[in-house]
């Protein structure tokens, strides 16, 4: 049978249809190969000096290796040792050489973000006469670098959405001080910035690194071949601007797909917008800032500032002072102690508002102690070109720019305040409380009450002398139970005086008494309307449930009630006797009536 | 379960549920008391019926 060999070969079908289809399939799987390749433009492939290459694999040591200072913090950058790029511009002495890279730093790199981070320039230092430093926050991804402005002292022009992080301006190339000295220092031909700014992770910053150079230079800065940050952004702008005559300018742009040799040592931490930075001060350093402006309230106010710090034991000795724009003149806190915060309040009112570049705070130590000033940022916040958002330290002579602004309040206020002390010093002092004493009204309320009635009787006829004389003796006792009870003053006319006062407030005291009885009458009736309703409110729902009950328990029992008395009479003529029958239904129509009757009365 | 929703909670059951649940009850023992009663009655009239055919064709002497 031929049937049983096509079953056959439908089973082995069956075998390799199971088995060829999924191996066939995996066996010609594409393999997908990730190859990453860093292209420099062509324009720019051949802008290097042969020899200055200077990576040696033989002797290769990390980058970390070359930092001086080792890195103390987080430190990101290019592992390997990076490689020297010079550009074959020759420059005239007027010249300016930019270095333009982003970086987004991850949160597994540095959490949050740092507060305090030593970087470490692209730009080799050799021949540089002056370096400086400019970190913005792009809002938006993207940027480009279109050109540079024309002119003798153009700057490259950056197109994006940009806001300043931190301008540091003329690094001091001399410097090689890492400890004392600004914040800066050029050590093995690198130049490293300590940077007070805050930096966040997930945010993508612009590091512009400008450099002028001596006559007859080279520009040339690092670069690495690895992506700093690992951020996927491998980019260098480099422009160079330079003038061999006024009239004669040179300018251009090189866009390389490769990162520059920068590297982040990361010093401190960040918070989420709130963080604070640790300074050892002595006496006669300085913490300067511009606090915001208030808006002005219409009338003359004091100013008060308060300024939140730490230190070991919580006390801090610092002068306050404060420039307020109108006048000029600085006025200084009265205090120069304080715990846990500064808070001070201007010795007058000033009418004027405090706007940010005209009036400056300054605390100035009068101790040697470590202080922890707290600074507010927001990765998304304020630009530092508004001084506002920076603060200024004066640390041994030398000044420090943190970009981001002290935690403080200023506000205006219609009284002083003052921070709690146990010194009465630093407190105005109190008007002295006068107790209001009442006086003994007894001889007035008896002379008074003679007098009417006296009067009364003079009005009625009633026996003229003894009246008379009642109302002589009741106005008697009124004019010198003033004299005896009030402790005004000594002299007659002041005694005279304090009785008509005192007389005045007894008349005024009654008036309020009868007022105050008013009102008392008028609450009590008002609370009982106000009880009432909220009694209705409450027990009406009951007594209509209650009704509703006694309805419902009527018409059951009156419905079973009726049924009974129809079957009744139904069995009484099923049975022949319509008599029976015709009383039943007379039993049954009385009782109805009984019941209507009974419905009327209660109705 | 305020004192108004107990009150309508009653109303339903009387009313609603165990009125019409009694009249049905009332409404099979009536009908069972009516076939029940029809023969004595019917047997009633019938001999009141008869007695009264009886004295009619008696004869009177």
């Amino acid at each position: 049978m031929i049937s049983k060999h096509v079953l056959q070969i439908f089973a082995l079908l069956a075998v390799f249809v199971v088995i060829l289809v999924p191996f066939s399939a995996a066996a010609g799987e594409d393999v997908v190969e990730h190859t990453v390749q860093v292209k420099i433009d062509p324009e720019d492939a051949d802008q290097y000096d042969k020899i200055v290459n200077l990576a040696d694999p033989e002797n290769a040591i990390t980058n970390p290796d070359t930092w001086t200072p080792s890195p103390r913090g987080i430190w990101t950058g290019a592992g390997t040792e990076e490689s020297l790029f010079q550009f074959d511009d020759v420059l005239p002495a007027s010249n300016q050489f930019c270095v333009i890279t982003s970086v987004n730093f991850n949160s597994t790199q540095i959490m949050n973000g740092a507060s305090v981070t030593a970087i470490r320039s692209p730009i080799a230092s050799e021949n540089v006469l002056e370096m400086s430093l400019i970190v913005w926050r792009l809002g938006e991804p993207g940027w480009e670098v279109t050109g540079v402005t024309p002119g003798q002292y153009g700057y490259p022009i950056i197109e994006g959405d940009l806001n300043t992080v931190a301008e540091v301006f003329s690094i001091n190339m001399t410097d090689t001080s890492v400890t004392a000295g600004d914040d800066c220092w050029t050590v093995d031909g690198r130049t490293y910035v300590l940077l007070h700014a805050p930096l966040y992770s997930g945010v993508e910053y612009i590091f512009q690194w400008s450099a002028q150079y001596e006559a007859d230079c080279r520009p040339s800065i690092y670069i690495t071949s690895q992506d700093v940050a690992s951020d996927g952004l491998m980019r260098t702008c480099a422009a160079i601007r330079y003038a061999s005559a006024p009239d004669e300018v040179t300018s251009h742009v090189h866009d390389l797909a490769i990162d520059p040799g920068i590297s982040y040592d990361m010093w401190q931490g960040l918070g989420s917008g709130i963080y604070a930075e640790s300074v050892y001060m002595k006496a006669g350093d300085t913490l300067k800032f511009y606090p915001r402006p208030i808006s002005y309230p219409g009338f003359d106010a004091y100013h008060t500032i308060m300024i939140p710090f730490s230190t070991e034991d919580g006390t801090l000795k610092a002068s306050v002072s404060i420039d307020v724009s109108d006048t000029g003149e600085p006025w200084v806190a009265d205090r120069t102690e304080w715990t846990e915060y500064i808070l001070s309040s201007s010795p007058e009112q000033f009418g004027s508002v405090m706007a940010g570049y005209w009036g400056a705070i300054t605390v100035t130590i009068l101790e040697a102690v470590r202080v922890n000033w707290l600074l507010i940022d927001s990765p998304l916040g304020g630009d530092v070109l508004d001084a506002r958002n920076s603060a200024y330290m004066n640390i041994g002579d030398v000044d420090h720019t943190i970009y981001a602004r002290p935690w403080h309040s200023y506000q205006m206020s219609v009284e002083r305040v003052f921070a709690p002390s146990v010194d009465p010093e630093d407190f105005i002092p109190m008007v002295e409380v006068q107790e209001n004493q009442p006086v003994k009204n007894i001889g007035l309320y008896i002379g008074t009450l003679m007098y009417m009635i006296g009067s009364t009787m003079v009005s009625r006829g009633i026996v003229i002398a003894p009246a008379l004389l009642l109302m002589q003796g009741g106005a008697t006792m009124m004019a010198w139970s003033k004299f005896l009870e009030n402790e005004a003053g000594e002299g007659p006319i002041e005694q005279i005086i304090a009785s008509i006062r005192n007389a005045i407030n007894a008349v005024k005291q009654a008036l309020e008494a009868i007022g105050n009885f008013l009102l008392m009458i008028g609450e009590a009736i008002y609370g009982a309307i106000m009880w009432l309703a909220d009694a209705i409110s409450e027990y009406g729902a009951v007594l209509l449930g209650l009704l509703i009950i006694a309805v419902a328990l009527g018409i059951f029992f009156m419905a079973i009630f009726v049924q009974l008395k129809l079957w009744g009479i139904t069995w009484r003529m099923a049975e022949g006797d319509l008599q029976k029958a015709a009383a039943q239904a007379q039993g049954l129509a009385s009782h109805g009536q009984g019941v209507v009757g009974k419905l009327r009365g209660r109705i | 379960m305020d004192f108004m929703a107990i009150s309508t909670w009653i109303f339903d059951i009387l009313i609603l549920q165990l009125l019409p649940m009694v009249s049905v009850i009332l409404l099979i023992v009536g009908i069972f008391g009516v076939f029940n009663r029809l023969p004595k009655g019917i047997d009633k009239a019938a001999g009141a019926m008869g007695r009264q055919f009886g004295n009619s064709f008696r004869w009177r002497k």
